[in-house]
């Protein structure tokens, strides 16, 4: 091992030893990590054994394989995937660095240039892999339909990692060569998914045109991924090959872009920090914009009347969200994408799947996934004063702040909702589909919040208390699904039905944010600084 | 005594220019002070100059040497807002840093020695989430100082500082002084620079508008008071 991977080997080793050691210092959270782990190990299981019964095959994981011509279309979207990562990296964004002292520190040091980018690289890489293994083992309904486990876990974390790899080659060469060659294959790799997926897509629509969708099946990019997802050894060493020789073209080369990885990566880093307070857009900028862009001015606001008390909070949000670069165009694509995602999604089950069973998949991973990714950060607002302020009760506060952090993630979700109900033709199903998804990001922001005026440590936030929030959402979700039930049947009505969960699903939340009230209430700075250790 | 040049220096971003064809030089065993108002352009310059910006112009010159993309060695930023890793102690920062520099063995010594002068001896077990600003500071400056880089630059270093900390750093400063570093501070705090920086240089809107020790700036700005008093003069 050379001194510079010795170095570096010694950076991260210590502080995974000393954040173990942080860890096991409070009894608590020794406590929650090994109660999230049982419970979670016991899901799983549970879940493989009862998938396994309910299909009366002899092993715990049977292994339909994904059919065609989905395969083929997931081919089309991975080169979509690779596509948007092209583009990302040819507008200088590939971020590496963790933190400014990460910034700080590894370029005072000696090693060469290009082995730091390469560390830097297999760095995000490692995370995204240990990300993938999480999600799988927490996620094992995806055993019992995509294929073998382990051939399935290669191949989905060589195909990430072949997207998280090529950021800082072509950024390296963007650099050197200029930005519009990479810009232009970004945009002809694009173009060739979205067309391959409106082809495969074409016979849900006009089924006139099966034989096109047929021919470009028959052209084999499925059944390659077919075979790596059966387990067959060439394909996947083929798709291994593409990370490892984006990885190695990484260090090759002596091209400077540390400038254009820093400023990429307290890009990142802001934005990381506003999605956990909730927030897309920050009102006074950020150190990454002070440095890569230049300054802005609006026009102010006028304060509307109707937006006071808590309700200045939503407005705050509104305006940060407006601010923020891009942020506008970014939700309308994001929203296009939803609709076009749920439309292809309410196409498939015209082939005789169950709508309703769909909403419940959905639903079902959508909770284990935004569970698992949507950590909590308050101090930035339980530390300034002007939370404080605020003339209205703190439940009003929190409220409001739930509101605030809630409603982007509700209108992707309904996007999806809607484009799924406009392909089927169900208003019934947009009723019912919206009032699911707005009442589960409720529901998981509220969770969150309780959870985190109890645990507001980034430590625990990132760790058990993820798995903390995919049990008690199961838990609390359960209430609403029983009362919408018993008033269902009575009334014979789903009005009716969802009614009663609506009421007692803003009980449950009344009760988590107020609970979570009471923990912050005359601790405000103590959850703040609690938050960072 | 080996002499930092930053040679027509020239950033923008968009159609605003932050730094427009600035040039100053400090020299070993010298403290500069970049005096100027909000917006002067001071932050953009320090991260041009450790390389973690690019200029759109101009050089960097180390001892005669033109410094590359990997000037990060040679010029270190302690900025305003000291960020050390939080999930490694102060000891374990200046070993990454012996590590990653190869230096030889027996930094230890070197190492406690620092920490002692820093005051820090009693903290080399502590983590970086745990530390104050000041700490952090010192840390920064203390790895740096190990690293041998020859340049510092510290970006507001006052700020958050309470009057024995302020104290203390000033102190440092002279004594980073004396062992030959060459040392530019941005500061507002402007007594203190008084106090400390051999020469000042002031910028606004990103032009060099005065330079020159603190009797030169008086006299030409005609300003006898404070030094409060010369730099609005001149900023006016």
């Amino acid at each position: 091992m050379s001194d510079d991977a010795r170095a570096l080997a010694y950076l991260a080793w210590r502080q995974i030893v000393n954040m173990a050691r942080e860890m096991l210092k409070r009894p608590s959270r020794v406590v929650l990590w090994v109660f999230v782990g049982i419970a979670l190990a016991a899901t799983v299981a549970l879940r493989m054994v009862a998938g396994a019964l309910a299909r009366g095959h002899g092993r715990l994981l049977p292994v339909p394989g994904v059919p065609e011509p989905a395969a083929t279309g997931l081919f089309f979207a991975y080169l979509l995937l690779i596509a948007v990562n092209l583009w990302i990296a040819a507008s200088g964004n590939a971020a590496g660095f963790s933190s400014e002292a990460d910034a700080r520190f590894l370029t005072l040091s000696k090693i060469a240039p290009r082995r730091l980018l390469a560390w830097l690289q297999l760095r995000s890489s490692g995370a995204l892999i240990v990300q993938t293994l999480f999600v799988s083992l927490f996620y094992p309904i995806i055993f019992t339909w995509a294929g073998e486990p382990f051939p399935m876990f290669l191949t989905i974390v060589a195909a990430l990692l072949f997207v998280a790899a090529i950021r800082m080659p072509v950024l390296r060469a963007s650099v050197r060569f200029g930005a519009a060659p990479f810009a232009t294959l970004a945009v002809l790799l694009g173009l060739a998914g979205v067309l391959g997926l409106g082809v495969v897509a074409a016979p849900y629509i006009q089924p006139s045109l099966a034989p096109a969708s047929a021919y470009l099946v028959h052209l084999g990019f499925g059944s390659t991924l077919r075979a790596m997802l059966a387990g067959a050894p060439l394909p996947i060493l083929v798709l291994w090959a593409l990370p490892l020789a984006a990885l190695a073209l990484g260090g090759v080369g002596s091209t400077d872009v540390l400038p254009e990885v820093y400023a990429a990566s307290l890009r990142a880093i802001a934005t990381a920090k506003r999605n956990k307070r909730g927030l897309i857009g920050g009102l006074g900028g950020n150190r990454a914009d002070r440095y890569s862009a230049s300054p802005t001015a609006v026009t102010s606001a006028r304060g509307s009347r109707s937006w006071r008390g808590a309700f200045a909070l939503i407005w705050k949000d509104w305006l940060a969200f407006s601010r923020s670069r891009g942020a506008i165009g970014r939700s309308i694509a994001l929203l296009a994408g939803g609709v076009a995602v749920g439309a292809v999604a309410g196409l498939w089950t015209r082939r005789g799947h169950d709508p309703n069973i769909l909403v419940i998949q959905a639903a079902n991973f959508a909770v284990i996934f935004l569970s698992l990714y949507s950590s909590i950060a308050l101090n930035a607002d339980l530390g300034k004063p002007l939370w404080w302020l605020n003339a209205d009760t703190l439940v009003a506060r929190l409220g409001a702040w739930v509101v605030a952090a809630t409603w982007r993630g509700a209108a992707l979700g309904t996007s999806a909702v809607l484009g799924c109900a406009i392909a089927i033709g169900s208003l019934r199903f947009a009723a019912i589909g919206t009032f699911v998804t707005v009442g589960i990001v409720l529901y998981l922001r509220c969770i969150g919040l309780a959870l985190y005026a109890m645990f507001p440590s980034q430590i625990d936030q990132k760790g058990p208390i993820a798995g903390l929030r995919i049990l008690l959402a199961y838990l609390f979700i359960a209430p609403a699904g029983i009362a919408a039930g018993i008033a269902g049947a009575i009334a014979s009505s789903f009005v009716v039905a969802g009614a009663a969960a609506a009421v007692v699903a803003s009980i449950e939340c009344l009760v988590l944010i107020r609970f979570a009230a009471g923990r912050i209430r005359d601790n405000g700075i103590g959850i703040a600084r609690a938050e960072a250790g | 005594m080996p002499i930092f040049a930053i040679k027509n220096l020239t950033k923008s971003f968009g159609n605003t220019w932050a730094v427009d064809d600035l040039s100053f030089s400090v020299d070993g065993g010298e403290i500069v002070g970049l005096l100027g108002p909000n917006g002067a352009g001071k932050s953009t310059t320090f991260m041009c100059a450790c390389g973690l910006l690019r200029p759109d112009h101009g050089t960097f010159e180390w001892a005669g040497q033109q410094l590359g993309p990997e000037r990060g060695r040679t010029v270190s930023l302690i900025p305003e807002s000291p960020d050390v890793y939080p999930m490694l102690t102060v000891w374990e920062h200046l070993t990454f840093v012996a590590k990653s520099c190869r230096l030889d063995p027996g930094w230890e010594s070197h190492g406690a020695e620092l920490l002692e002068k820093f005051g820090m001896l009693d903290s080399r077990d502590v983590l970086g989430q745990a530390l104050s600003k000041g700490m952090k500071q010192k840390t920064l400056i203390a790895a740096s100082v190990l690293a041998g880089t020859p340049v510092l630059l510290f970006d507001e270093p006052m700020i958050g500082l309470d009057p024995l900390g302020q104290r203390e750093l000033r102190d440092l400063f002279v004594a980073l002084k004396a062992e030959g570093k060459a040392i530019v501070i941005s500061t507002h705090a402007l007594e203190s620079a008084q106090a400390i920086c051999d020469r000042v240089v002031i910028v606004k809107n990103g032009k060099a508008i005065a330079a020159g020790t603190f009797a030169e700036l008086e006299a030409r700005s005609g300003e006898h008071g404070s030094a409060e008093d010369i730099f609005l003069e001149l900023t006016r």
